[in-house]
């Protein structure tokens, strides 16, 4: 195992138990975020991007959602052995998270000093004042204005990027290994996302802290990411190097995401969409799950899932498509079933 | 093209009908499905309950008054040797149809009105709003208690008095659920293609509101039994010798020390019937409930 | 704050008037002539003119009205005709023991509905909340006078551990508090509960947990703060629920309160008095509602801070 992987998440496998069925939204995942850097996951809404971030946070309790199998290495400590207790202890402290909305992720009662106090005071045995003075500090380094101020202000007194910054602050105020950010500027003005893009950006490389970026959006992921994965019904379909993955798409699904992304310069040129939806997840198609909205499909591809394929160094993709160039590298086909 | 179709395909679940959804998610509430069954069979016993009982409700034994549960008197006999057994089983029908009548006035009233204030809106609106406001702002029993002042005691008053409080619930809660059916597609198309008023309030918002009102019927006819024989109790509804559950127990308020089952028993009545409706409210609401079928 | 207290105050004006003004005409919607009916069938023609006077019947509507309106600003609520004194003076003597009696009924029945509502909240699905919402629904389906009933019978004739009458101090007010507050502290509890459910939903519920914080703060600091906010306003609602349920309650112990004395005036036809305490039974449900309001802004930042 290389030794600059802060997290490693292998063969996740995070199933719901429903009343009328098992929904797998996870499949076999394995994905690694090197130390330092951002790593993008990027898929449709349903593709299971989002539960397999759940899923490293622990925060899967009260749902019916539950790991059925795998691994989540933090720093080479399996996660999912874990009790609930411990898995506290990291959240916030060692990995945390913001989300897409920070309209409402900020609890509307509480002031927000305290709501990142709070967070202080749970995982350092420092006094109050003091967590005070860091939770100011870290508020500060966000960029928001007249800092002292905002501290004992309520959530609907601020903007939404003005939250988001807050949301940031709080999330980066214990120093985490990892940072997991859910669609963090899905829900602001384009101007505020490019902001926070560049503030998140700005504190990976104060802090050293790493970004796990999940986003449905490939130009948020050509501005921060070193590296991509493609998710797709619940299973991985394309990962590797963001220039690779930029230049070689090489999973059709991969492809469309890309051609639905309008570029400047292309005026006229008619935006592609994928047609179809992701399929039912009671009803999961044999074969590649992307076939039925693949204009490549062979009937091959309707009846057997494709293991990985290498694409380049560091690219690899599950497409039969891939499989005469190139055949997968040696131990790179783990995403069997 | 062909794979398209065939996505949609795959995309789509069994047809379910709104009516037959509610049936699926309400058979899995096992304890409404049991006091939908005891509400069945007090149905049958206020229709029948008359002829199967072993005594009269009004049959007098001298010899027998105040005597114990026993095989012969399943819940004993009160003060006049009357069997508590057969008066508890025929009073079934009369607090039934108190819920029942009450219950019907004020939901169809409530309906009415509240179709009509949510739809044209307006000063209409604002008058029946602002009575409904002064209605709420007297608790619901002093309100039937001064209703019941003015119209005298007695069960048919009771029903008006129960009828009257529960009417702006209902109104309420049509309104609002016409408000939100009133700017929807279809209720806008029906509009333009020239649909009379009436027509629209009732073949198209109307069925829209139906889940919300016989989950709240459900519910008001438990309470519309309590406060029936809270009434009785405080001998303002039925009078002697009438076997209203209700004042029967307040009859038995003088035997206390003596014979406790003749006010056990007609509260213990009391008490599964109105138990029995808010569990099959219950049951309904979260059948309908939209945010529960996680 | 104040200018929504202003505001909030202001509201309850027009509500007042047309409660008034309903009060007024309760007395002209008693079919037939009402100072017959007050005077009683055997009563002479001259006596029922003497009521009439009495009353101020003989005068037209609108002054009839202006006396009324005028009389109660002054604090005269008529003369009981049970009683032939001030119905003001009777109020009085009864107003501190209903209110003695809801308050520490709401304060009991609140602290139990609203704890079984979060521990049933929290437990959502499990045994915990299948028990707490099972006692509830049958808190809301017993008849009060029963549960009375069976208090007196347990507590009063078999162990004779409580006072049946009133009068004995803090001891006389356990049963029928109890009496009144099972239904309301079940009301409460089913309440909670879908608001703690509908709370624990919400992102910045998720956040605390992102945050680490520990399950019991997540549910105490985050999510009950929240939920009360719209669990007070039911408490509220409640309290005119309470004051129906004293008129009850006070009938089955004997409870010199307001609620004893609306039946007593009902039974006795005393129609100066039941006009009345119609009247101050939903004067105080106002008046809670508007406490109510306030304690809203209290836990509201958004309305506080106005």
């Amino acid at each position: 195992m290389a030794a600059d992987n802060v997290l490693e998440i292998k063969n996740l496998h995070t199933y719901f138990y429903m009343d009328d069925g098992v929904v797998k939204a996870v499949d076999g995942v394995d994905v690694e975020l090197r130390r330092g850097k951002t790593l993008g996951i990027v898929g449709e809404s349903g593709s299971g991007k989002s539960v397999t971030s759940l899923s490293v946070m622990g925060l899967l309790t009260g749902t019916k959602g539950k790991i059925a199998e795998g691994e989540i290495l933090l720093d080479g400590q399996d996660l999912v052995k874990l009790s609930e207790e411990e898995k506290r202890k990291i959240r916030g402290n060692r990995i945390s998270m913001i989300f897409q909305e920070p309209m409402t992720s900020l609890n509307p009662v509480m002031k927000i000093g305290a709501q990142i106090v709070e967070c202080v005071l749970q995982h350092e045995n420092i006094s109050k004042k003091e967590a005070y003075k860091k939770a100011e500090e870290m508020l500060r380094m966000t960029g928001v204005p007249r800092v002292e101020h905002m501290m004992k202000e309520y959530p609907f007194q601020l903007s939404g990027g003005q939250r988001q910054r807050v949301m940031i602050a709080m999330a980066l105020v214990c120093k985490p290994e990892i940072l997991i950010a859910d669609e963090p500027t899905t829900a602001l003005d384009v101007t505020i996302q490019a902001q926070i893009l560049d503030l998140m950006n700005q504190l990976k490389k104060e802090t050293g802290t790493s970004i796990l970026f999940i986003t449905h959006d490939l130009g948020v992921v050509a501005e921060i990411c070193d590296d991509v994965a493609v998710m797709y019904c619940g299973r991985v379909v394309e990962k590797g190097d963001v220039k690779s993955i930029f230049a070689k798409p090489s999973h059709p699904y991969t492809q469309g995401l890309l051609n639905s992304i309008p570029h400047l310069g292309d005026d006229g040129k008619e935006l592609q969409s994928i047609p179809g939806n992701v399929p039912n997840p009671k009803y999961m198609p044999e074969g590649c799950k992307f076939a039925a909205r693949c204009p490549y499909a062979s009937d091959r591809c309707r009846k057997e899932e494709p293991p990985f394929f290498s694409v380049d160094e560091n690219h690899i993709s599950r497409c039969w498509l891939c499989e005469d160039g190139k055949a997968a590298g040696a131990g790179k086909e783990e995403g069997g079933i | 093209m062909k794979n398209k179709k065939k996505v949609q395909m795959e995309g789509q679940e069994k047809i379910k009908t709104p009516v037959s959804e509610m049936i699926r998610k309400f058979k899995k509430q096992k304890t409404a499905v049991v006091a939908l069954c005891f509400i069945i069979f007090l149905i049958f016993l206020a229709f029948f309950g008359n002829r199967l009982v072993p005594y009269g409700i009004n049959e007098y034994d001298y010899n027998a008054i105040l005597q114990r549960p026993s095989l012969k008197h399943l819940f004993g006999t009160d003060e006049f040797g009357r069997d508590l057994f057969s008066r508890i089983i025929c009073g079934t029908r009369i607090s039934l149809a108190v819920g029942f009548g009450a219950v019907t006035v004020g939901a169809v009233c409530g309906t009415i009105l509240g179709l009509l204030a949510g739809y044209y809106g307006g000063i209409l609106d604002s008058i029946i709003m602002r009575i409904c406001d002064v209605l709420f702002a007297f608790p619901g029993i002093i309100l039937a208690i001064a209703i019941v002042a003015i119209l005298g005691s007695g069960m048919t008053n009771v029903v008006i008095a129960v009828a009257v409080f529960s009417t702006p619930t209902f109104a309420r809660l049509v309104r609002s659920k016409t408000l939100s059916l009133k700017n929807s597609v279809f209720v806008m198309a029906a509009r333009n293609i020239g649909v009379s008023d009436a027509r629209i309030l009732f073949r198209h918002i109307l069925p829209g509101a139906i889940p919300d009102i016989i989950v709240q019927y459900t519910m008001s006819f438990g309470s519309s039994i309590l406060t029936a024989s809270s009434l009785s109790f405080l001998g303002m509804g039925a009078q002697p010798p009438t076997p209203e559950w209700g004042l029967l127990l307040s009859n038995g308020r003088n035997y206390m020390a003596s014979a406790m089952y003749v006010t056990i028993f007609p509260g213990l009545a009391i008490f599964l019937t109105v138990l029995s409706f808010n569990l099959l409210g219950d049951g309904l609401r979260d059948a309908l409930d939209p945010k529960l079928s996680d | 704050m104040p200018k929504y207290l202003v505001k909030r105050i202001v509201g309850t004006i027009p509500t007042l008037i047309i409660v008034v003004t309903f009060v007024f005409f309760f007395v002209r919607m008693i079919p037939g002539d009402p100072a017959r009916l007050i005077a009683g069938e055997q009563a002479t023609q001259a006596d029922v003119e003497a009521v009439r006077v009495q009353l101020g019947l003989d005068k037209p509507v609108p002054v009839q009205y202006v006396n009324y309106v005028t009389g109660l600003l002054k604090g005269d609520l008529g003369t009981s005709l049970r009683t032939k004194r001030p119905v003001s003076e009777e109020v009085a003597s009864r107003l501190g023991n209903t209110v003695k009696l809801a308050l520490v009924t709401l304060a009991w029945s609140s602290v139990v509905g609203v704890l079984f509502g979060v521990w049933s909240g929290i437990h959502r699905g499990k045994w915990q909340d299948y028990t707490g919402m099972t006692i509830a629904v049958s808190g809301i389906s017993l008849p009060s006078f029963w549960i009375g009933f069976l208090l007196i019978m347990i507590f009063a004739v078999k162990l004779r551990i409580l006072p049946t009458t009133s009068g004995s101090g803090w001891k006389s007010l356990i049963m029928p508090s109890i009496t009144l507050g099972v239904g309301i502290a079940a009301v409460i509890a089913r309440f909670t509960r879908s608001s703690i459910i509908e709370v624990l939903k919400e992102d910045y519920v998720r956040t605390a947990r992102a945050k680490g914080i520990k399950e019991k703060a997540v549910i105490w600091k985050h999510a009950f703060r929240n939920s009360m906010i719209s669990v007070v306003t039911v408490v509220g609602l409640q309290f005119g629920f309470l004051l129906g349920g004293s008129v009850v309650t006070e009938s089955v112990f004997a409870y010199p309160g307001l609620g004893s004395l609306l039946i007593e005036s009902v039974n006795y036809r005393d129609y100066p008095a039941i006009q009345s305490l119609i009247l101050i039974f939903s004067l105080q449900f106002i008046v809670v509602n508007l406490i109510v309001d306030v304690l809203y802004a209290v836990l509201n930042p958004e309305i506080k801070l106005q």
